[in-house]
């Protein structure tokens, strides 16, 4: 697997690597993060160029955001119409939509790079939710960045030895995954710790 | 209790790959004759005239592409690369 997607970086290029992480960003099952350490790595050996190779994984990242953001919104206008008679589903809505663009930004931000997986799903959201599409672009834009980076850095780390850096990024991300896991339980922990308190202060 | 495991796993990783023994990576079908270079250390022009091929390489030549072009299968010119590259370890060890 790790060879076709080489392979295939190495004979298509700049191209091939906007297109998959591209799609990747519509949910789409493509190997983006070895696409850009091959990438990364030919930066490297001479084989390809470096602002280039960046901005093609870039501006394809970016380009998938909003093509996922943009359909999204299109179905923002369904949900609309579907809960115009439905003032309770409504309410819950509004709620969600309220609650997204109040704290939505970081999540946008961290759902492009820390927890990778979930970025398409998080374009879905923003745009069913109506978060403010500026917003979005800015925050989606910072997070790309730091996705690309982060991956072509990688890859120019380990040029020569691309079969480990595959490894070691797989590794990385199961790292941030299970720190996420960790970070969200440590907060609903506190956070209904704290809410336990407060309904047991009400009560004394 | 998982970030431990993947921890772990990264500090084995960086220790291991740090043994530059560990660091030359086989010849493969998808590489560039750079890449080859680049991962065994040794200079690319020596590298493209073992492949006998010019320097600097055709544009996206990978070692299949280039056996193609020598009318050979991938399979000979990786065996014939994989003793050039033996060679060259034991000359620059010694």
């Amino acid at each position: 697997m790790s060879d076709a997607i080489s392979a295939l970086v190495a004979e298509w290029g700049l191209p091939l690597l906007f297109a998959v992480t591209f799609l990747s960003c519509l949910a789409l099952p493509v190997p983006s993060s070895l696409a850009m350490l091959t990438a990364g790595a030919f930066t490297v050996t001479g084989d390809l160029t470096l602002w280039a190779t960046a901005l093609a994984a870039f501006a394809g990242a970016v380009l998938g955001d909003q093509t996922g953001y943009v359909l999204a919104r299109f179905g923002a206008d369904r949900l609309d119409a579907f809960t115009a008679t439905r003032p309770r589903r409504r309410a819950l809505l509004d709620r969600a939509r309220r609650m997204i663009e109040k704290r939505g930004g970081p999540g946008i931000f961290l759902s492009r790079w820390l927890v990778s997986p979930l970025g398409p799903y998080a374009n879905f959201i923003a745009g069913l939710t109506r978060f403010p599409h500026l917003a979005f672009t800015l925050w989606g834009a910072a997070g790309e960045a730091v996705w690309v980076a982060l991956y072509v850095g990688l890859g120019r780390l380990f040029a020569g030895q691309l079969d480990m850096a595959a490894e070691f990024a797989g590794d990385l991300s199961g790292l941030f995954a299970a720190l996420a896991v960790m970070g969200v339980s440590a907060w609903w922990m506190t956070h209904s710790l704290r809410h336990r308190r407060r309904i047991a202060g009400r009560h004394d | 209790m998982f970030a431990l495991v993947f921890v772990v796993r990264t500090l084995f990783f960086v220790v291991y790959w740090s043994d530059p023994a560990h660091r030359n990576q086989a010849p493969e079908v998808w590489m560039t004759p750079r890449y080859i270079a680049h991962s065994w250390q040794i200079p690319p022009e020596a590298l493209a005239e073992a492949l006998q091929i010019p320097d600097p390489p055709p544009r996206h030549a990978t070692l299949a592409e280039i056996a193609r072009l020598r009318g050979m299968t991938t399979e000979a010119l990786i065996a014939e690369l994989t003793v050039f590259l033996a060679r060259h370890r034991q000359a620059t060890h010694e």
